[in-house]
């Protein structure tokens, strides 16, 4: 027959194709020796023992042990620190992530309120806005209509709020029907102040006064 | 008649595999660029550009494609093999075989720089010093002694990065009590308090899994791990994860040990001390004009001082350390300020720009006899 002429051929990628197949099928347990060990870096910070796992991981409300520095989160827990706010019944502080001051949980985690700080102009106010909008599948703004936005006080100076229902396309990239975004924009001086609020369409409606609130509440660290 | 070898060399060493492999080259590059958009640089350099085999979607339809460390490999053959090997070589044409071994030693430095470089960042406030620095992407789980004699046993992200889904992995060591094991890993996860009775959880603790962040700094590794005792005894399961506020404290054979998941770590032979940190804004914004960091580098007693600005690194036995950010971003006058170095260990740091004046001087002396060449005819051509 015709296709066993090139007989080699088949044998070589079989012999190459099987072991592949085998190695990337394996799903058992492998064992692997420790072969890099080094000295322990001078100053390094001694662990606590025998504190829970919760507390370790930042589940629990417990400040006995200040977090680990993390690449990004050192600016950010100082930046933190430079607000205070009133944080609404219901809601639940999520584990600090980069880029963010503070991030808020609620309706069993379904709707997700973040707070971040970005120096400078930080592209605009209204670049921002549409780029919230344009997330929620929605077409931009005129400079016009921005500044016809609700707005809200936030650290005494009008911001522009946004209510968006949509489809979701967040960092992912993946786009989740059905969801609603709640906005707020706060220029400063030399930083612009973002609270955006996101979740299932019903959920967020029950939240508005919540997170209109929470942004009222928001003022300096040191007041 | 010619053999099956001479067959295979003539068509790796002949311009059409040659012209085919760049081709594809820039069909690469032009679809990974793309890619970047949606998936952040660090996850399409992975997929596309350290890659034997990329399977693009165009929409629905998966089009297999070969990786560019694949495409670059068959290029280096295919220059060596038809640039040098094959080449006539003569005193009348050294231009091309020069510049043809300009451009092989370009590969050559891509292929050290990818499997012998390490890259991260040292962050340090004003007064603080550090003789180590961390990666921005890769993680490391270490076992340190705590009450012994200091040492730390590290296993790379490389080691337990497969150990997804059912796979699970056992890291052993003669020095140590107990062995580790480590299973369900993830690249992106944050702990979550789990339901009661889930399979799995630890201590009321699960990790839930995130989607991938295109900036893949952003994303926080964890995974599941339990200790298990040489001599027998209980195993103790434990969570770890990239944020968690202390390392994991287990006690074997009364002793202490901290076992912790972190950006992986490398030391240098030296100790930098931040004396202080400069920058300059524009006015009225914060938006910093320049910034520069005043370090101590101290090794084997002797410390000389250095300033490190933008464009102006700092390159000390093999190391670079590149001023590459500053902080907090809202500092006031007198709020301390923190200096990252983006610092780069890389054997072939220099090699491309020793390529590309080879290359210019293989091309330079062959244009040069074209030219030559070129006027010696027309000059015959006038002469009557």
């Amino acid at each position: 027959m015709k296709m066993w002429r090139h007989w080699r051929i088949h044998a070589g990628m079989l012999t190459i194709m099987l072991p592949l197949a085998v190695v990337g099928c394996g799903s058992g347990e492998s064992r692997k020796e420790i072969r890099e060990v080094r000295d322990a870096a001078a100053g390094s910070p001694a662990a606590p023992v025998g504190i829970s796992t919760a507390e370790r991981l930042g589940l629990s409300q417990t400040e006995a042990h200040p977090p680990t520095m993390g690449m990004m989160g050192m600016a950010g827990s100082e930046a933190a620190a430079a607000f205070k706010w009133t944080t609404p019944e219901g809601w639940e502080r999520a584990p600090d992530r980069a880029m963010r001051l503070a991030t808020y949980l609620s309706h069993n985690g379904t709707v997700e309120c973040v707070v971040s700080l970005l120096s400078g102009g930080a592209g605009g106010v209204g670049a921002n806005l549409n780029r919230w909008r344009a997330q929620m599948g929605q077409p931009p703004l005129s400079d016009d209509a921005i500044a016809e936005l609700p707005t809200l006080n936030i650290l005494g100076r009008k911001s522009p709020m946004i209510d968006i229902s949509g489809d979701y396309t967040g960092m992912s990239g993946d786009s989740v029907p059905g969801q609603r975004m709640l906005g707020a924009v706060c220029p400063l001086q030399d930083q612009v102040l973002f609270i955006k609020m996101v979740g299932p369409e019903a959920a967020v409606a029950a939240e508005v006064d919540h997170f209109r609130a929470f942004c009222n509440s928001i003022t300096p660290g040191n007041s | 008649m010619a053999t099956p070898l001479k067959k295979t060399l003539n068509f790796l060493a002949s311009y059409g595999f040659g012209a085919s492999l760049l081709i594809l080259l820039l069909a690469l590059t032009f679809l990974g660029t793309l890619q970047q958009t949606q998936h952040g640089i660090y996850e399409v350099q992975k997929r596309y550009f350290e890659s034997f085999v990329v399977v693009h979607w165009l929409g629905p339809l998966p089009l297999p494609l070969p990786g560019a460390y694949l495409l670059l490999g068959l290029l280096f053959i295919n220059i060596l093999l038809g640039g040098i090997v094959r080449a006539p070589k003569s005193w009348r044409r050294p231009g091309m075989l020069i510049a043809h071994g300009g451009i092989l030693f370009m590969v050559f430095a891509g292929f050290v720089t990818y499997h012998f470089s390490t890259n991260g960042h040292m962050t340090l406030y004003e007064g603080e010093q550090s003789n180590e620095y961390q990666s921005f992407y890769e993680w490391e789980i270490i076992i340190a002694e705590m009450d012994g004699e200091g040492r730390e046993f590290v296993i790379p992200e490389r080691d337990f990065d497969h150990l997804r889904g059912g796979r699970s992995g056992v890291f052993h060591v003669e020095a140590l009590p107990f062995e580790l094991q480590v299973r369900g890993f993830q690249r992106n996860c944050a702990p979550r308090a789990a339901p009661d009775g889930l399979g799995g959880a630890v201590d009321g603790v699960m990790l839930a899994a995130l989607p991938k962040d295109p900036t893949a700094e952003r994303n926080i590794a964890g995974a599941y791990a339990t200790v298990l005792p040489k001599g027998g005894g209980a195993p103790v399961d434990g969570v770890l994860w990239g944020l968690a506020r202390a390392p994991w404290t287990v006690q074997v054979g009364g002793r202490t040990y901290a076992i912790d998941l972190r950006h992986r770590r490398w030391r240098v032979p030296f100790t930098i001390t931040l004396d202080r940190f400069v920058r300059e804004l524009h006015p009225r914004t914060g938006i910093p004009a320049s910034f520069m960091s005043i370090v101590t580098l101290t090794q084997h007693g002797a410390s000389r001082k250095v300033e490190i600005k933008m464009n102006e690194p700092l390159r000390h036995e093999g190391y670079t350390f590149f001023q590459a950010s500053w902080g907090p971003q809202n500092a006031g006058p007198n709020t301390p300020l923190f200096s990252q170095f983006a610092v780069v260990n890389n054997p072939a740091d220099q090699w491309p720009l020793y390529s590309c004046i080879v290359v210019t001087i293989g091309l330079l002396i062959h244009f040069t006899q074209r030219l030559l060449r070129h006027l010696r005819a027309e000059q015959r051509r006038r002469t009557p």
